[in-house]
């Protein structure tokens, strides 16, 4: 595509080829992960499927808080916010209370769960604010989530790994842009039968070039996540705030007010809403936030997704004591900026859910196109070196880690399902994902023939997907009818997901196993030439 | 012998000197860093760069514009950090020079690291 000299290209090429054979399977594990955690909050919705009617805020938001701080005792809060849990309980978690140990002087955060029906508490649950945050009902999403962020590595160490993930990305697509000799071309060239070298590299051209422009905007945004707060946090407050990182989080988030600030009646918290949602486009809102409650300097920040067209989110800011509306959420920083509009702009483009399920499907095929282009990247480069033991080692292992990664994805959801019913899910969740990794892996290593191995994998995996939905009804997950009635279309959604990625897998097994040898052996398909 | 050495007066010679010393100097070192262009890509590309790019991020805020909200300088720095480190990194693999390419990376950090330093 560019005109570059014979000598610049080789190197480019070698970095190309070397940032991905060095760093690939990891970068495989994050960008499969990221394609399926696009859909984390319908994964939740699917997994928990309680089909419980959650309370209407608008109608509901002054009972809630009233209950809660009757619960917990205190008239006055520094920070509150409300959502809701996948089983439909209103969740509302209070900040900066008083320790209710004398001798300790750090404040407490509290978490009360409210019955939808009845309005009453069903759970009060008291501790540092890290610990109270709602994990029981949403295992199997945060678990692949924790995966694609942080590879399970402990902090800071997994966000450094997954950073330097995004700049290899960043480095295979800029320098596999430059090296493209045929960017047009290549946009609809058909893979060449035979499974040999070339019909490798058309595939990895074909994903790859479709997936260029996303690969970059994936690998910028996903390198800012990864090294925003491990990173550039302690190097600009290092450097600007002395090592202060409290400072530099007060200067960009913004810090409340400090000293005295009297008393004050809240305004009508339900009326508030309504009045919000009607000015978001009567979309209703999924919670809100609170700074200062019974205090005359409070504010509401009124969560709303972004309008129909928009790529922001569209959350309102309130006066508590007055009602008045103070402007849009600003994410950084007490007003508009163009430092927080491009860190708000990260979200939309990391995570694709500005245009709802449409966006986020695209995001997924996009992404599941990038893991595929690394798979067979991977591949070309093994492909290319078979005379050598090494090389011809590394391909079992690509094979290995390419089906290896979704079987245990899929097995995790077994474990989660499975000890839903018989056991815990938050320990059998990422054991079954050891335990099927395992058991990939020794399957992968015992068995000689590679296209043995590859029919055990794509079997196992179709057999996993079909029957996961039958397991998920099994343990008691609720039916089609009665998740569509209870506005839940995800739950089928992804259940007939499964079930056809599941038949599709079979089906190429079936094809693969049964009728191409079939066909093969009538003599009606030549071998093409080398 | 050239011309411009039959003009070069007394006055002239000491810088004439210099510049030659500096002149052999350079090519010397330039000739070491050609002699093993492979290792010292790699120390250019990988470690240098990073350098480079951490010490960009660590004095963007001191010349950035605040922004209306006072923040712009303390946001871009992070945000602008994998581009940096990827303008940087493809630069070092696709230059071919080694010598102006080192002395420029390590006229990033020398220059980045005074004001750094001067505005603490």
């Amino acid at each position: 595509m560019l005109s570059l000299k014979q000598n610049v290209t080789k190197r480019l090429v070698a970095v190309h080829g070397w940032s991905g054979v060095v760093l690939g399977l990891l970068l495989y594990v994050v960008l499969l992960t990221g394609a399926v955690a696009v859909f984390d909050y319908e994964i939740a919705t699917w997994s928990t499927d309680r089909v419980d009617a959650r309370m209407a805020l608008a109608d509901n938001a002054t009972d809630i808080i009233e209950t809660a701080l009757t619960e917990v005792g205190v008239s006055e809060v520094e920070r509150l916010n409300v959502s809701f849990a996948h089983t439909g309980e209103a969740v509302v978690y209070l900040h900066g209370l008083p320790n209710p140990d004398p001798d300790e002087s750090r404040s407490v955060s509290m978490r009360v769960k409210i019955d939808p029906k009845t309005g009453e508490p069903t759970e009060t649950l008291v501790g540092a604010e890290a610990d109270i945050f709602e994990h029981q009902a949403r295992i199997l999403e945060r678990f692949l989530v924790d995966l694609h962020v942080r590879l399970h590595v402990p902090e800071p160490w997994g966000l450094f790994l997954t950073g330097i993930l995004g700049l290899v990305m960043m480095v295979a697509s800029i320098s596999g842009f430059v090296i493209h000799r045929h960017l047009f071309k290549d946009l609809f060239v058909p893979e060449r039968p035979g499974k040999r070298l070339v019909s490798f590299r058309d595939r990895h051209a074909l994903a790859g070039t479709w997936g260029l422009p996303f690969a970059v905007v994936l690998a910028f945004t996903g390198t800012f996540y990864s090294f925003a707060l491990s990173l550039g946090l302690p190097v600009v407050s290092l450097v600007a705030f002395g090592g202060d990182r409290e400072a530099a989080i007060e200067a960009v988030i913004g810090g409340g007010a400090h000293g005295e600030i009297a008393p004050a009646a809240m305004t009508d918290l339900n009326a508030l809403i309504a009045r919000s949602e009607a000015a978001a486009g009567n979309k209703p809102s999924p919670g809100f936030q609170i700074h200062h409650w019974g205090l005359e300097d409070g504010e509401i920040t009124v969560f709303h997704s972004a309008r129909t067209g928009g790529l922001l989110a569209d959350s309102r800011k309130y006066a508590l004591a007055t009602g008045e509306y103070l402007g849009p959420s600003i994410i950084l920083g007490q007003q508009p900026s163009a430092g927080a509009a491009a860190v708000e702009l990260m979200a939309p483009l990391h995570f694709g859910h500005f245009g709802g399920f449409v966006s986020k499907l695209v995001w997924v095929g996009l992404g599941g196109a990038l893991s595929f282009v690394t798979i067979t990247g991977l591949q070309l480069w093994a492909r290319k070196r078979q005379d050598e033991a090494l090389w011809r080692f590394f391909d079992r292992v690509i094979g290995i880690v390419g089906y290896g990664l979704p079987i245990a994805m899929v097995g995790a959801a077994y474990g989660f399902f499975l000890a839903l019913a018989l056991g815990d899910p938050e320990v059998w969740t990422p054991w079954a994902f050891i335990i099927v990794s395992g058991v990939c892996i020794a399957v992968g290593l015992a068995v000689r023939r590679l296209d043995l191995l590859s029919a055990i994998y794509r079997g196992s995996l179709g057999l996993g997907c079909f029957c996961l939905p039958l397991v998920r009804l099994e343990v008691g997950g609720s039916g089609w009818v009665e998740a569509l009635a209870a506005g839940r279309p995800m739950i089928p959604t992804l259940d007939v997901f499964f079930f056809l990625t599941g038949l599709g897998y079979l089906v190429w097994l079936a094809r693969e196993t049964v009728l191409a040898p079939a066909v093969r052996a009538e003599g009606q398909v030549a071998e093409p030439a080398e | 012998m050239s011309n411009s050495d039959e003009n070069t007066t007394d006055l002239d010679q000491p810088s004439a000197t210099l510049r030659g010393r500096l002149t052999r100097r350079l090519t010397g070192l330039s000739d070491w860093l050609n002699r093993r262009p492979t290792t010292v890509r790699w120390v250019l590309a990988g470690p240098v760069v990073l350098i480079v790019s951490l010490i960009s991020m660590a004095a963007i805020p001191f010349w950035f514009p605040k922004g209306a909200a006072g923040v712009d300088h303390l946001v871009f720095p992070v945000i602008l950090f994998p581009l940096i480190w990827s303008a940087f990194f493809f630069y070092a693999v696709m230059s071919d020079r080694l010598l102006t390419t080192s002395a420029v990376l390590v006229g990033a950090i020398g220059g980045q690291l005074a004001l750094i330093l001067v505005m603490i």
